[in-house]
């Protein structure tokens, strides 16, 4: 060891062996204090990160479920959709009519013909086998509002002149709706017992009549103007799948 | 835990003057050593030569001390003669004896160095310590502060020409006065 670091050693030994006025006693319960803080921090810092895992995974979830709600058809290829109805003939007959995997769109569509309307819903469409001669002379426009599939509302218009016409309109009840109906002070109403046992509410709005129903779960509507109300009730009466 | 605390009592005075040598700031020395503690405390597992405890934790210590003196450099500026004043109130003054001549100028002798080691830049004066009383090797050091070698080397060189340049001037008064004490 030459004579500089033998130097340098002795003095920094000098230095630092020198006693200071520091007592570690008391240095060691603030540095307990401190290890203390230290575990809850590292504590609180597991349970942060043990949380963002489940979110972390909770986010995965959602975007796997978004992703397959948003693309349906991923689903049919595992899932056949059936829709069944049971109906009456005229002999009183029961039949059962199946409806697989639909192929269908959302959205509006007009002047659509009755056999595509029958192929774009997923229940069994009503037509009138009785027409007053005011309303038979032209074929009917069909529309159909199909927003929140498979729920389809049909619109079927006969309208000969401007005064009088006759309008029936389907819709099929698979989700689970409430809806009110507010029926204005000076509108009477009466509740009519057809021919063929169907009841059906009447609403007379002077020259605008509405009939309503529900069977099967489709919800019926039938608002007929200018026009005889015995002819509404036996065009009515006359509807048939 | 008692096993570390009994560690922690043997070594807190010497890494606490580790970090005030390079601070000159007893407040933020303290802060420095109580926290190389704590890093020690949860990477003791990480030691690998347990028997240079001491200056694993003084490393540690050194190199909190210089963080912190990186951070407080602007309200650290005090004078030279402030800072040996402050050094000395924590240590304590020696050597206040009578000496004989041969005595009072080795005194005179150790005191220059001591003011030339206390005066250095604190990057220098960082390596000074771990090598000359941790009695680290240059790989060591690099190794402890994770600094490459050369960084090591090259600060050392500089601290050392800084305090030769010192020890040639009480060289030469030393001599001198070795001269008058023969002639008598």
């Amino acid at each position: 060891m030459n004579k500089f670091d033998e130097l340098m050693k002795q003095n920094m030994q000098a230095i630092i062996d020198t006693p200071t006025l520091i007592n570690p006693e008391e240095k060691w319960q603030d540095f307990e204090r401190r290890i203390a803080e230290k575990d809850a921090a590292l504590k609180k810092k597991k349970r942060f990160l043990q949380r963002i895992k489940w979110l972390a995974a909770a986010a995965a979830l959602l975007v796997v479920t978004t992703y397959a709600l948003l693309n349906p058809q991923v689903v049919i290829g595992f899932k056949d959709e059936l829709y069944q109805w049971v109906k009456q003939t005229q002999n009183n007959d029961s039949i059962f009519t199946e409806r697989r995997n639909p192929q269908y769109q959302e959205g509006q569509f007009d002047d659509v013909t009755l056999e595509e309307a029958k192929s774009m819903v997923v229940f069994n469409l009503v037509y009138p086998e009785y027409l007053p001669e005011v309303l038979s002379a032209t074929p009917p426009a069909i529309s159909i509002v199909s927003l929140e599939y498979p729920v389809s509302t049909v619109t079927i218009s006969f309208q000969q002149s401007e005064e009088a016409f006759l309008t029936i309109t389907q819709r099929n009840q698979l989700i689970e709706k409430n809806s009110n109906t507010f029926v204005p002070e000076n509108v009477p109403f009466e509740e009519l017992t057809l021919q063929n046992g169907l009841k059906v509410i009447l609403l007379d709005r002077k020259s605008i009549l509405e009939f309503r129903w529900t069977e099967k779960n489709i919800s019926y509507r039938v608002f007929t103007a200018n026009l005889d109300y015995r002819e509404a009730i036996k065009v009515i009466e006359s509807l048939k799948e | 835990m008692e096993a570390f605390r009994l560690l922690y009592l043997k070594y807190y005075q010497k890494v606490f003057s580790t970090c005030l040598l390079i601070l000159k700031n007893s407040a933020l020395a303290e802060e420095a050593t109580q926290e190389a503690f704590l890093k020690a405390y949860t990477n003791l597992h990480t030691l690998r030569e347990p028997e240079k405890f001491g200056a694993w934790v003084a490393a540690i210590g050194s190199k909190q001390a210089i963080n912190m003196y990186n951070r407080n450099k602007k309200s650290l500026t005090i004078g030279e003669e402030e800072k040996i004043l402050h050094i000395k109130n924590i240590w304590g003054e020696q050597w206040d004896d009578y000496e004989p001549c041969q005595k009072y100028l080795e005194k005179e002798t150790n005191q220059e160095i001591r003011r030339a080691i206390y005066l250095l830049d604190p990057l220098l004066s960082q390596m000074v310590i771990l090598k000359y009383y941790w009695s680290l090797t240059d790989q060591e050091i690099a190794d402890y502060l994770q600094v490459p070698l050369g960084t090591v080397k090259s600060s050392l060189f500089r601290a050392r020409k800084t305090l030769e340049i010192e020890l040639k001037k009480i060289y030469g008064d030393l001599f001198s006065c070795k001269e008058e004490n023969g002639d008598r």
